[in-house]
């Protein structure tokens, strides 16, 4: 492939950037998941000629960099407090939609670090589960019994009425 | 496709469900990004320019320093140059013979300057110490021995003559 031009850049900013950075915010708050992916975007266009899969390039470049960015113990902890309070909203809101967008991120945000992220892959990065192997480095079998996993809690998550406090 | 197979009529609603909803869309300037990635852009290509252009410099004035270095004039050269064949009438011309040894030793100067001493004056440059060697030898018996053919008798000469042509002592 050639050299990547300014409006190929902006189709792929346009179709990717959303997802990047709801992939990039497994790991971190809302603003740094956004600047991790506006760099990985800069280093996409620094790039000599495009990468093969350039989908699952800046799916793995904002994974690295998102780890990166969270080695620091503290970071970390600050990013868990946060999730766990909930944090600015990961969804559109649309009535339209089947789900609610609040409940979603809330049951999300409850999985484990290695279960969610094959959801946000597999969901809303569109990947299939052979493109998420190469990505995380894990294998198939084990991505796909992460992926049930994971929706099962969902769903235990959805349907379970919410908590009234008792008086 | 394991992906579709394995999953239950509930979890693949689920799954259906959840891609119904959209990521939030950032707040990511899209035009500022382009930008900025043109701008990168540009900046690289600049210093791969720069870098191009450095290397060619340096080699340009490494070449020119050797060349500085070396002039011409002190250029090895191989020339063939065609030589007469050596005539077979015409003297050999040798370099004179030095004297040596077999075993490479060089005979000492003393030795040489009394043997030419002994040849250009006869046997009486012979200095006292070397008449006498131990074996019963007399000085004049090296006189005879080491005597001159010019000292030789026209008799005596006749006298050889006849011993080498017909073996008669007399």
């Amino acid at each position: 492939m050639g050299p990547i031009g300014p409006a190929q850049l902006s189709e792929w900013f346009d179709a990717l950037a959303p997802p990047l950075v709801l992939y990039a915010r497994q790991w971190m708050d809302a603003a740094p998941a956004e600047d991790v992916v506006q760099d990985v975007f800069v280093r996409l266009m620094s790039q000599r000629k495009a990468p093969a899969n350039p989908k699952g390039w800046l799916f793995r470049c904002v994974r690295n960099a998102a780890i990166s960015h969270l080695r620091s113990r503290s970071r970390r902890r600050r990013h868990h407090e946060r999730l766990a309070a909930g944090g600015a909203a990961m969804f559109r809101p649309d009535p339209a939609t089947a789900i609610d967008a609040a409940a979603a991120q809330e049951a999300l945000t409850e999985l484990p670090l290695e279960l969610r992220e094959v959801v946000v892959l597999r969901i809303w990065g569109q990947m299939k589960l052979r493109e998420i192997a190469e990505i995380t480095g894990r294998p198939v079998s084990t991505l796909m019994s992460r992926y049930q996993s994971a929706l099962e809690k969902i769903r235990q998550r959805m349907v379970q009425p919410c908590k009234t406090k008792k008086t | 496709m394991q992906d579709e197979k394995d999953l239950t009529p509930a979890q693949r609603e689920l799954e259906a469900a959840l891609a119904s909803l959209a990521p939030a869309r950032p707040a990511i300037d899209r035009d500022r990004l382009l930008y900025q990635a043109g701008l990168l852009a540009g900046r690289s290509a600049y210093r791969r320019w720069a870098a191009a252009a450095t290397a060619a410099a340096v080699v340009l004035a490494a070449i020119l320093a050797v060349v500085a270095a070396f002039p011409r004039g002190a250029a090895e050269r191989i020339v063939y140059v065609r030589r007469p064949a050596a005539r077979p009438d015409q003297p050999l011309h040798l370099e004179p013979w030095t004297l040596g040894t077999a075993t490479g030793q060089a005979p000492r100067a003393e030795y040489l300057h009394l043997r030419s001493e002994v040849l250009a004056k006869g046997l009486g440059a012979l200095p006292p110490a070397a008449s006498g060697s131990g074996d019963g030898e007399t000085d004049e018996e090296y006189r005879q021995l080491l005597a001159r053919p010019a000292a030789v008798s026209p008799g005596q000469l006749m006298r050889l003559w006849n011993f080498f042509r017909t073996g008669d002592e007399s």
